[in-house]
């Protein structure tokens, strides 16, 4: 589906409404979040209704399977409101979708998503423990760092790496894999109260902690990998190039909220000791057209590679590690270019943008932190510059 | 040629003694200073103890005045271990230092600095004004940003002249008429307004004065060329003054984090099957970075050297040359604001959280660079000298 057909283009609109619908209740409710150190309940119940944790999850399930490009776009509304908010619908739109794609058949996909769309946090690292058990099942412990949205949800997906119950490693004649993933309720998740942070702190990416928890093999998912179950060509991809959409929507989001600050009262100031407002100065002009023409920039490359990596899905042609190590420096650079733009708008606040309740040092501190997520880590650029130049990628993420 | 010689080789190497004394107290009460939103009593105590306050103090009033390398050297040592004792530091020291230069003899200088050497905040902007009255000024305003005003005992306050009828006096071309008056801080109204993101330890508060009369005998130009005390620095341009101050900070700030960045280079992240310290692209950035933190200091500290040369030759600070040295200023901001922001980027998801030193430097430093003194606005003017003089440097 090529991104002029009508389809997509109700698609889009669609999605981008929906986001834009919910703005208002997210950016009301930002203050709030952030104080509570997680999403309010007002903003996850905006998300919630208007569609926004299925957006990316299968048909199957009951999700919408949005193109990638469309998730971009969502993504960066939602951040422009709210980055925290836009944050939490990433994880959350994600997670289901990962889980829903990988379960197999039986009783916990049933569990799971047989009953109305759940919600779903999740940890990529495998820090916990998953022991297997004589009789198929497995034995979690661990405590996980990062779990966005986690205190509203009612599962989470947690990565382990996988041991025998002696504590050895698996070998190729257990025929276990190294690492799995698991759908746990949460009422047998114990959330500790750790997300005292220097920003997105409204997303409430608390650690957690898993005491001999017995998980049943049908609520256990591959770790990542390109053997879905379920949903339509987006998850033929490697999990990292299937989870670039969030990662660049909310940069760009970021980017676009802080310029939009710039254009009203911060441009209308005059700074003390000056002879005229922020937005009169040449100086201010140039690097506004410049830091506008980068976030574009970003913005374009982001759409065209997604557009592109779907055509290709949709054509069925092969995925390859050296493609998604490229997707995933787009995103990185993407996310660098963003946030140069914040740091930029951030800047041309002044000591205005120092107090707490200045919006320009709230997105300066979010995207900051965004930046700092693995995904995004400059290991992305050596991954792809080893590939781009012939070489092995070391490393799994 | 400056600080070659034996006396001013010794007065830095006790003034980095008596901050290496305290780096540790002032370390231990960082996190209490951000807590309470001001500089914790135990970090303003270690400061008292050293001398800090007195650092650009004319020595008429018994103040410390050193070269001005050695007070960027002192702030960015004090800043090292605790950013907002070092910004306290820096604005207390240059704000004692021009009140010092310029308080008129007798009763207020005795007032001021007979006691013992005074604790200043100061606030340049002009937010408040000042109208003729029986007895001295009728005060009126609300000032933000004076650092360290909750342990001072004086503030110097930036002013709007009003005229008989309460209307703005103006020079001949029109502009406004400012002054400042130093004013004990029993008399102000102090808000409890210190709610940011960065320096949140210096209790940079907003206070009010509304509708008090002052003595005139407190009003001093807010520095200028004309000092009753202090030659030859005191009578430098103000913001040369004030530059040690902020080209202090910056550079504490990016030796702090590169501090962190090598007490912690053995931890591995998620995905990483080596140390941070054994990825040869953090060893290469963390190179860069070094070098750019050694430029940006040497930098410095030749700008001061020769501006302190020049005043020893009797040779006047231009404009020009005052512009020069803020832009100087603003650059080794920009390029310690990039040493921080890579130190905080590579450790990742781990300086995140609020106990971590590198999200605090990164929020201390970002505060730091939003002060008007390091606007880009400074490039702009250093430029129009070096491109277009106007002479009069407005």
């Amino acid at each position: 589906m090529s991104r002029n057909t009508s389809e997509r283009q109700a698609e889009r609109s669609d999605w981008i409404e929906r986001a834009e619908s919910v703005g208002p209740t997210l950016s009301q409710h930002a203050d709030a979040s952030a104080l509570a150190k997680t999403l309010a309940p007002e903003s996850v119940a905006a998300l919630e209704d208007a569609g926004l944790f299925r957006m990316a999850s299968p048909r199957e399930v009951g999700g919408f399977d949005v193109h990638p490009a469309t998730q971009v776009e969502a993504f960066e509304q939602l951040a422009s409101a709210d980055v925290s908010s836009g944050w939490v619908a990433m994880i959350q739109s994600e997670s289901p979708a990962l889980a829903a794609s990988h379960l197999p058949e039986g009783a916990g996909l049933e569990t799971v998503f047989g009953h109305s769309f759940p919600r779903v946090a999740g940890t990529a690292n495998p820090e916990g423990v998953a022991t297997a058990l004589p009789d198929g099942t497995f034995k979690l412990n661990g405590r996980w760092s990062f779990a966005s949205g986690i205190r509203h949800c009612g599962w989470v997906l947690a990565n382990a790496i996988v041991r025998k119950e002696d504590g050895s490693r698996p070998t190729a004649a257990d025929e276990l894999p190294p690492v799995v993933g698991s759908l746990v309720p949460l009422g047998q998740v114990l959330i500790e109260d750790s997300w005292n942070v220097m920003g997105l702190e409204g997303t409430g990416s608390c650690h957690y902690q898993l005491d001999d928890v017995i998980v049943e093999r049908s609520f256990m998912t591959s770790f990542g990998g390109v053997h879905s179950y379920r949903g339509g060509p987006w998850f033929d991809n490697p999990t990292i190039t299937f989870l670039s959409p969030g990662h660049t929507g909310i940069a760009l989001g970021s980017a676009r909220r802080a310029l939009e600050l710039l254009t009203g009262e911060v441009g209308n100031r005059t700074r003390f000791g000056q002879a005229s407002s922020v937005a009169d100065r040449g100086a201010f002009q140039r690097d506004y057209g410049e830091m506008s023409c980068r976030y574009e920039a970003a913005r374009a490359y982001a759409l065209s590679t997604l557009d592109e990596a779907m055509a290709q899905r949709e054509a069925g042609e092969p995925t390859s590690l050296a493609y998604d190590a490229r997707i995933r420096a787009m995103v990185t650079w993407v996310t660098d270019t963003c946030v140069d733009v914040v740091r930029f708008a951030h800047h041309h606040g002044g000591g205005a943008a120092a107090f707490t309740d200045s919006h320009l040092q709230r997105v300066l501190r979010d995207i900051l932190v965004a930046s700092q997520h693995i995904y995004v880590a400059d290991v992305a650029y050596e991954r792809t510059g080893a590939f781009r130049l012939g070489r092995e990628a070391k490393g799994g993420f | 040629m400056s600080r070659t010689s034996p006396e001013l080789r010794q007065e830095r190497t006790d003034w980095l003694e008596r901050v290496e004394s305290i780096a540790t107290r002032l370390r231990e009460h960082g996190t209490e200073s951000i807590e309470l939103r001001t500089l914790a009593p135990a970090s303003v105590d270690a400061l008292s103890d050293i001398g800090a306050w007195a650092i650009s103090g004319p020595t008429e009033v018994n103040g410390l005045l050193a070269h001005p390398s050695t007070q960027a050297e002192v702030f960015a040592e004090i800043a090292r271990a605790d950013m907002s004792a070092g910004w306290c530091t820096m604005i207390e020291a240059v704000t004692a230092g021009l009140v010092g230069a310029h308080l008129r003899d007798g009763e207020p200088l005795e007032t001021v600095f007979g006691p013992g050497f005074p604790r200043v905040a100061g606030t340049a902007n002009p937010e408040g004004t000042a109208q003729p009255c029986d007895g001295g000024f009728r005060i009126n305003g609300r000032w933000a940003f004076a650092s360290g005003i909750r342990h001072c005992n004086w503030v110097l306050t930036g002013l709007r002249l009003l005229d008989e009828h309460g209307e703005p006096q103006v020079s001949d071309k029109g502009a406004p008429l400012t002054t400042a008056m130093v004013l004990p801080t029993g008399a102000l109204e102090i808000e409890d307004s210190w709610h940011v993101m960065g320096l949140q330890g210096t209790g940079s508060s907003h206070y009010r004065i509304p509708d008090g009369v002052f003595s005139a005998e407190y009003e001093m130009p807010f520095g200028g060329p004309n000092p009753r005390r202090g030659r030859p620095w005191c009578d430098v341009p103000t913001i040369t003054f004030l530059a040690p101050g902020h080209a202090g900070i910056p550079l504490g700030a990016a030796a702090a984090a590169l501090d962190v960045i090598r007490d912690t280079a053995t931890r591995v992240r998620f995905g990483s099957t080596t140390s941070l310290g054994t990825r040869p692209v953090i060893q290469r950035d963390f190179s860069v970075a070094a070098n750019r933190l050694a430029a940006a200091r040497a930098f410095a500290l030749q700008v001061f050297d020769d501006a302190w040369d020049q005043r020893q030759l009797g040779e006047p600070i231009t404009l020009a040359d005052d512009a020069r040295i803020r832009s100087m200023v603003a650059w080794i901001t920009d390029t310690c604001l990039d040493v921080v922001r890579f130190a905080h980027h590579a450790l990742g998801g781990a300086a995140n959280f609020t106990d971590h030193p590198l999200q605090q430097l990164l929020r201390d430093v970002t505060a730091a660079s939003q002060h008007i003194f390091v606007s880009d606005f400074a490039y702009e003017r250093d430029g129009s000298f070096q491109l277009a003089p106007r002479g009069d440097g407005s």
